[in-house]
């Protein structure tokens, strides 16, 4: 699960970037993509969607980097098996 | 004292059912022609800007937060910028601001996100910034890069008329020297249409076809027709527009904004005869000096005998000689932006001296016993000319323009 959680992340934050980024890691913030708080909210309910999960509101606001989104949803998102 | 300031329009932007631009705007109403069609998913008659394309406007993600009133606007504001002439070193971002009235705000995004509710989907997160009656005047400040005083008015049918007088009222009180002023409605979804046909006062489609169907001061008028678009004008404080060189379109002299204190829907008679005397004693105008009023002529059975009961009171025996249309009859009630695009219409029957005509007239009422200039446009000497706009509320807006 983990590859398909990180290609998909790369891949949303890439459609929703602003700025263009050579190569999306998960280091890359937000803020570097142009993403702002109502980008970043977008993209929420994206993977919301995505993953039937629901993202808390504490969550959202530490999200600062593609990797602690991906965190997050691994957090979140129920294990397989 | 403070020296009186005079108001200069020096910028038109207009998206109606006849496309982008003041240009096919102007040319329909001259030639009579009605922008209203039968809608392809609806049961409905209307006014709609259908040739409008909002991604020729801004980039496709940024579309989603702006709801379609706003698209409509923004178009319109853009067009009246460039028409204006306005470049960033003309004037300071502090001294301009945006002023716009909308009836029914982000009707589209209201209807989606309930429509997404009644079928077990979540709520869009940018719903709110979308709906927001104030989402257009702030995206328009956004787009023009304006920072003084930017508001938004909601006075149902008479919004863009209240938020353009209110705009030449900030520049004369040295608020700012520059506006973006109109007005910007898009009332065309199944909730806002079913709504208005509950209250029983939309026009039935007649037999021959869509297009006759809004008849103002005509005997057989059945009522209104609902339209959309956007109406935005740059007004500028004059010595602000005579020192850079402007081309001057014509002067927003007065302004009278009354309310009827009667009731909700029923027109009233005094308030709007006020109004409309405030705006003439704003601009100096003694009745006889009226060429010109571009009515507010809805096509409900009480709106246009009110309205010329009212003209009658105001003008007295001149009320026999002015020339009076509603333009409504081609463009539809496009509600908050119906005043703006009226004025529009009124600037330039004093700029090409051609009077668009009442479209679509048949027959004389008792009740409604004035010229409104049937059928066809009419070439005529008019130097000063009013526009009416009363909204539900009992909210009157006249607006008074002379040619320069």
């Amino acid at each position: 699960m983990t590859d398909d959680v990180e290609t998909l992340v790369f891949e949303l934050l890439s459609k929703r970037a602003k700025v263009v980024h050579p190569s999306i890691s998960r280091s890359v913030s937000l803020a570097e993509l142009g993403i702002d708080s109502l980008g970043g909210l977008e993209l929420i309910f994206a993977l919301e969607d995505h993953f039937k999960i629901s993202i808390p509101d504490d969550t959202t606001q530490e999200v600062k980097t593609a990797g602690d989104i991906i965190d997050a949803i691994h957090r979140l998102a129920p294990r397989p098996n | 004292m403070s020296p009186v300031r005079r108001i200069a329009i020096t910028g038109l932007g207009a998206i109606s059912a006849f496309g982008t631009g003041v240009a096919p705007f102007w040319d329909a109403l001259t030639s009579g022609r009605s922008g209203v069609r039968r809608l392809r998913d609806q049961p409905f008659i209307a006014a709609q800007a259908v040739d409008f394309n909002p991604s020729l406007l801004v980039p496709s993600d940024r579309l989603e937060l702006l709801d379609r009133f706003t698209q409509l606007g923004l178009a319109a504001a853009r067009e009246a910028m460039a028409d204006a002439a306005l470049t960033p070193d003309l004037f300071l971002p502090e001294d301009a601001g945006v002023s716009i009235g909308t009836a029914l705000g982000g009707a589209e995004t209201y209807e989606d996100q309930y429509l997404r509710i009644h079928k077990g989907q979540r709520v869009h997160p940018l719903s709110i910034p979308r709906l927001m009656h104030n989402a257009a005047a702030g995206q328009i400040s956004m787009m023009a890069g304006f920072r003084g005083p930017t508001l938004s008015y909601s006075t149902a049918c008479a919004a863009g008329s209240h938020a353009i007088g209110e705009a030449a009222e900030i520049i004369r009180a040295g608020r700012a020297k520059l506006m973006l002023a109109g007005g910007a409605d898009a009332p065309i979804v199944s909730g806002v249409m079913k709504a208005w046909e509950s209250l029983r006062v939309l026009a039935p489609e007649p037999a021959m076809g869509p297009s006759t169907a809004c008849r103002p001061f005509s005997k057989d008028r059945q009522g209104l027709v609902v339209g959309e678009g956007a109406g935005v004008l740059v007004l500028e404080d004059w010595d602000h527009a005579v020192r850079r060189g402007a081309r001057i379109l014509a002067e927003l002299a007065g302004y009278g904004a009354t309310a009827d204190a009667g009731h909700i829907t029923q027109p009233g008679l005094d308030a709007p005869a006020r109004a409309m005397r405030l705006a003439m004693a704003q601009a100096g105008v003694e009745p006889a000096q009226v060429d010109y009023i571009n009515a507010h002529g809805t096509a409900t059975r009480l709106n246009d005998s009110t309205e010329t009961a009212v003209i009658k009171a105001v003008l007295g025996p001149h009320a026999y000689k002015v020339a009076i249309s509603a333009t409504k009859s081609m463009h539809g009630h496009a509600m908050g932006a119906s005043g703006a695009l009226e004025l529009i219409a009124t600037i330039m029957t004093l700029r090409h001296q051609i009077i668009p005509p009442t479209a679509h007239y048949t027959e004389a009422d008792p009740e409604c016993d004035l010229d409104y200039v049937p059928n066809a446009a009419r070439p005529a000497s008019v130097s000063v000319a009013l526009s009416n706009s009363f909204g539900f509320g009992g909210l009157n807006a006249v607006l008074a323009v002379r040619r320069v």
